[in-house]
């Protein structure tokens, strides 16, 4: 068996320790991060917001301080008496000083004015405000016309001085009735100071607007009294009363904080702050977070490789104790070091350890023992085998035999079949044979009459053979002398035709005179003529008759000699006739003898057709058994062979097991 | 010239078009926007808008800077005006007033020019609206000693004054809301 490969470890737990730990460092540390960062950037936010309450809280505690001192110079102004219904020069000029006096203390303080329906005291003094009559104007009437004492105008930028200024206007009542108002006009350039002065982090800054979102108060002096130029933050502005607003400005993303101003003044404030300043604190404080969890990640690192190592190295310890184990030695045991579940796990290693050396060897020696066993059930397998291939061989033979006995028998059976089939045969045939022993005695005895009959008739053609003989010998002389007359007829016909011939020639030398005699010699050789044609043929006839005569001659001769022949074969046969007759009843007698013979053959072959019958009963029988039996046997083979099949592997595998075994040092 | 060359000198270019083309660097006239931080946006003279403005602030101011008591039409200037301050000056019939007081004064005065300094654009209450700053110089040809003395000037004299003009644009096109001259400035 091929040496397994040395294992490498990959991937190993020593890697695995350090990779957890660095990925639970880094993702709890990334979260932690992302939480503080988004945290931190919530806190800088709600910081920003603070910082920007701060100061408009002071603004408003500015503003509400001067409109409280306002109010209460207004207050005083009214219980100072110099507020009269009539007032003559004296009483103006007291007026003057007295406003002149808050003035000098407030300075603040733009205008202090006492208007009645009938004139108006201003001071700092204005010639040109002191011929009004307000008590023709709407704006007089419209105040006198207010419930309330007090009210405040708006803030409002002073034509003269071109600052934002505040008004107080105070219904002046003697005795309950209505006189006149005293007004003060009251700076809020230094709350406009206050504000412009104010920055928010590093850029940021303060701005007033109304409730319109039109901008009242702003560093930049372009913007006053113009719409808050980012539409977003003008609506926003416009259409809340504080709250946080992140918008897109044109350069860059602002982060807004409104707040309205709880005082007399509708103002709102609003800080704003470029976004990034915001984000740049949390980006400043995400780094140093990072710093911080990169050096905790890297301390964590550390941390997991000097743990892990000292993990790895008793791991590793155990992993060479397992290496040994794993190429048989169970003798070793793990040294111990630590006292941790790796150490319980150590102790545990080596009991097993122990309890497998132990049960190693035993197993050894019952592998052994074992293939000792396999190795004499092999041999007496394999002698088993050998037995039972020769009692099938055996049995083959057997079945040979009986094969053959069975065809034999099948064969005798057949032949006996066949002889019985020829017996019945000879048995019919004799019968035959003595019917025909009769037609032939018979036919015996009619063919001697007609041999008999066959001699008178051939007597009688004899005698009328000669008969013939004599008339044709008859009809050749009439021929002859047929012959003689046409010769002679010829001879005159050869004669009258030259005479003819001559007579023409006479009668043509006659001329016209023997015209009429050419004609008649003319017709006589023609005659001639025909009458030698005529002769020419009845010679042929009576030559061919002459001919057919001595042919017939001849033949009668010939039938004259065949029927002597004929005679004697008649007699000879007639004799025959008798001697067959003779014969006959010979034979028949032999017939009735074989007949006899064949019918006790019959009766033998009877028996034996039952005995044949048994016999191939039996050779079946035999055969079938033999057959069964060679089945049995092959199967037994067969058996016998996966039997030993099996033991040999079992043999081989009990080695294997021995071997295996022996890799196991235990001693 | 290899085809990197080509794009390289392309990218340049597009790269310094678009430096020229940087808020630090866009040209400065005398017409802008403001945005929330205070920074200036400049308009082209060309634009709509501000030539429609000026349009209306030049008409007012050649209108109400010329004045001829000899004449009829003095002090036409109301088509200019924005329905508010129009009903107000209809009510305190200002253009009246002055006219009288341009009969009375017999004064004849001639714009000789005027300058404006800036035309900011912005809006108000939402609507487009424009604040135009110009001073401009007038020479008094005649007018009544008692006038004169008053202004302490004489005759064929000369003052600059500025006027500060708040537009917004209404259906009827660019209308003054609110005018507001600066003192006369004599040039000696």
């Amino acid at each position: 068996m091929a040496k397994d490969k040395k294992l490498k470890v990959r991937y190993g737990l020593k890697e695995k320790i350090i990779t957890l730990v660095a990925l639970a460092v880094i993702l709890s540390s990334t979260i932690v991060s992302a939480i503080a960062y988004s945290r931190s950037s919530t806190i800088l936010e709600e910081s920003a917001v603070v910082s920007m309450d701060d100061s408009m809280n002071i603004i408003e505690t500015q503003i509400s301080n001067l409109l409280d001192s306002t109010y209460n110079i207004a207050k005083m102004s009214l219980a100072s008496g110099y507020l009269a219904k009539d007032m003559d020069e004296a009483a103006e000029q007291a007026l003057y000083k007295y406003f002149a006096e808050w003035t000098e203390n407030y300075p603040e303080i733009i205008n202090m004015i006492y208007s009645r329906p009938d004139t108006i005291y201003i001071y700092p003094l204005n010639p040109a405000m002191r011929e009004q009559v307000p008590g023709n104007s709407s704006w007089f009437n419209e105040r006198a016309a207010e419930e309330s004492d007090y009210n405040w105008l708006q803030p409002y930028i002073d034509a003269a001085t071109n600052q934002w200024c505040i008004t107080l206007y105070h219904k002046v009542k003697v005795d309950g009735q209505f006189i006149g108002f005293i007004e003060i006009d009251v700076s809020l350039a230094h709350i406009e100071e206050m504000i412009q002065s104010i920055t928010l982090g590093e850029t940021g800054y303060l701005m007033i607007s109304d409730f319109d979102g039109i901008v009242g108060i702003h560093q930049n002096k372009d913007l006053l009294n113009k719409d808050i130029p980012d539409e977003e933050l003008r609506q926003f502005v416009s259409n809340n009363t504080e709250g946080t607003l992140s918008y897109q400005s044109v350069n860059e993303r602002k982060f807004v904080v409104l707040d309205t101003l709880d005082t007399a003044i509708q103002w709102k404030m609003v800080g704003i702050v470029p976004e990034e300043e915001v984000k740049s604190q949390s980006k400043a404080l995400l780094g140093k977070i990072m710093t911080v969890t990169i050096g905790i990640v890297i301390i964590c690192i550390i941390a997991a490789i000097l743990i892990a190592s000292r993990i790895t190295k008793e791991i590793n310890r155990f992993m060479l104790h397992l290496e040994a184990m794993g190429a048989g030695d169970l003798k070793g045991q793990l040294d111990i070091h630590s006292k941790d579940e790796i150490g319980v796990m150590g102790h545990i290693l080596n009991k097993m350890t122990e309890q497998l050396g132990s049960l190693i060897g035993g197993g050894k020696k019952h592998s052994s023992d074992m293939l000792d066993h396999f190795t004499e059930l092999s041999r007496m397998s394999a002698s088993c085998l050998e037995a039972t291939s020769e009692i099938a061989v055996t049995i083959d033979h057997v079945a040979e035999g009986a094969q053959v006995q069975s065809t034999e028998v099948e064969s005798m059976v057949t032949n006996f079949g066949e002889l019985s089939d020829s017996m019945q045969e000879i048995s019919d045939s004799i019968a035959e044979i003595g019917q025909q022993f009769v037609v032939t005695q018979e036919v015996q005895k009619e063919s001697l009459k007609i041999v008999d009959q066959l001699m008178e008739t051939t007597k009688e053609t004899s005698r009328t053979n000669e008969e013939v003989k004599n008339a044709i010998y008859d009809i050749d002389h009439s021929s002859s002398e047929i012959d003689m007359i046409v010769k002679t007829i010829t001879e005159i016909a050869e004669q009258t035709n030259l005479l003819s011939l001559n007579a023409s020639i006479e009668a043509a030398r006659a001329g016209e005179m023997g015209r009429g005699f050419v004609v008649v010699a003319e017709e006589v050789r023609k005659l001639a003529d025909e009458t030698a044609r005529f002769t020419d043929e009845i010679k042929v006839i009576i030559d061919k008759m002459k001919s057919q005569t001595k042919q017939a001659v001849k033949q009668v001769e010939d039938a004259k000699s065949v029927m002597g022949e004929q005679v004697e074969t008649a007699k000879k046969t007639r004799d025959s006739f008798t001697n067959l007759e003779g014969a006959i009843h010979s034979l028949e007698q032999k017939v009735e003898r074989i007949g006899t013979a064949n019918k006790e053959m019959i009766a033998v072959r009877q028996n034996m057709d039952a005995i044949t019958a048994s016999l191939a009963e039996k050779a079946e029988e035999n055969m079938a058994a033999t057959e069964q039996m060679n089945a049995v046997t092959e199967e037994q083979l067969a058996i016998f062979s996966q039997v030993n099949t099996m033991i040999t592997e079992l043999s081989t595998y009990a080695k294997e097991l021995n071997n295996e075994m022996n890799v196991f040092i235990t001693d | 010239m290899k085809k990197k060359e080509l794009i390289f000198m392309a990218m340049a270019l597009m790269l310094l078009t678009a430096c020229g083309k940087s808020e630090g660097e866009q040209q400065v006239t005398a017409n802008y926007t403001v945005n929330i931080d205070g920074e200036r946006t400049y308009i082209s003279d060309d634009d709509e808008q501000v030539v429609a403005a000026k349009e209306t602030a030049m008409g007012y101011l050649t209108n109400y800077a010329n004045k001829d008591y000899t004449k009829q039409g003095n002090m036409e200037i109301l088509p200019y005006l924005a329905d508010k301050l129009r009903t107000t000056y209809e009510q305190k019939n200002t253009v009246g007033v002055n006219q009288e007081s341009i009969r009375n004064y017999e004064l004849i005065e001639k714009m000789e020019s005027y300058e404006i300094s800036y035309v900011q654009m912005y809006t108000l209450y939402g609507q487009p609206a424009a604040d135009i700053f110009l001073s401009y110089t007038v020479q008094i040809e005649t007018a009544t000693e008692a006038y004169l003395s008053s202004l302490g000037m004489s005759a064929g004299d000369r003052y600059k004054r500025t006027l500060t003009l708040k537009l917004e644009d209404t259906e009827e096109g660019w209308k003054i809301n609110k005018a507001s001259l600066g003192a006369r400035e004599v040039i000696k």
